[in-house]
């Protein structure tokens, strides 16, 4: 995979998201798919689980990439987020609040499939929640 | 600059500590910076000015702090960089007293360098773990 072929995949990936065409995303990633959070290692099959409940609570939610940074199997992403908090969320019940954040992601692609993904969770999520005050 | 040039730089810069922040103070050396360096962060939009304060009140709250970097990408201009942050909490931070934890959250900057130094800086980094660590904010 070239540079610009993991490029494209990332963006066949977000057009998905917005698409909700989950099944399709879900064929992107490899069996062995792995995402690191802040709140530990997630595998493919508790993804699939978390995933139905993150669009649950943001169905509206609209993705775009502000950013690629790519080299060697691996690219950066820089992605906004705008989305209404409309279900529950990490033990947040629903609020009708406006979401806009930009979320920085790595992802590791062998093969056109996507193996590994980091991302940490920022606090700004939290906080156009109102579960934290704003600093 | 090259690719390799940029990478080593952020490489250098994601390892700093405490230690080498302060003496860059004292000194006013600062061989990282741009005078027109952009930070966009969960804390606001800083300039440098803003920014090194913030690095000066982290000093302050974590006086052993250290960034480790974990991963580093590079293409044209950009670096992009995974790293941790450890640090015991020894002075108030966010208006939270000293607790004496240690800390470690993990974050993701991407950088963008021109002519050798860093001019603007987007920076994700999971500050709500390290609320929660402080006992800030109650653990999900």
């Amino acid at each position: 995979m070239s540079i610009a072929e993991n490029k494209a995949l990332v963006r066949r990936v977000v057009e998905l998201w917005n698409k909700r065409e989950m099944d399709a995303f879900f064929e992107v990633l490899a069996p062995e798919y792995i995402e690191h959070l802040p709140t530990g290692d997630i595998t493919l099959k508790q993804l699939k689980k978390y995933a139905h409940t993150f669009f649950t609570a943001f169905p509206d939610i609209r993705i775009t990439i502000e950013d690629m940074v790519a080299e060697g199997d691996k690219i950066a992403v820089l992605v906004n987020w705008k989305a209404t908090h409309q279900g529950e969320y990490m033990g947040i019940p629903p609020t009708g609040k406006k979401i806009d954040i930009s979320v920085a992601m790595i992802i590791k692609i062998r093969a056109s499939k996507w193996v590994e993904f980091w991302n940490v969770t920022d606090i700004r999520l939290a906080q156009q929640l109102g579960a934290v005050p704003k600093q | 600059m090259s690719v390799k040039e940029n990478k080593e730089l952020v490489r250098r810069y994601l390892s700093a500590d405490a230690n080498e922040v302060r003496k860059e103070k004292a000194t006013g050396k600062d061989e990282y910076h741009s005078p027109e360096f952009k930070v966009h962060s969960a804390m606001g939009d800083m300039n440098l000015k803003e920014y090194l304060q913030l690095m000066e009140t982290l000093g302050s709250a974590f006086p052993d702090f250290k960034y480790s970097v974990d991963d580093i990408i590079a293409e044209g201009e950009k670096v992009v960089g995974r790293y941790h942050f450890t640090g015991t909490h020894k002075g108030a931070y966010q208006g939270i007293p000293p607790t004496g934890k240690k800390v470690k959250t993990e974050g993701i900057g991407i950088f963008r360098i021109s002519g050798g130094k860093l001019v603007e800086a987007w920076f994700a980094a999971d500050t709500m773990s390290m609320m929660q660590q402080l006992g800030a904010i109650p653990k999900q």
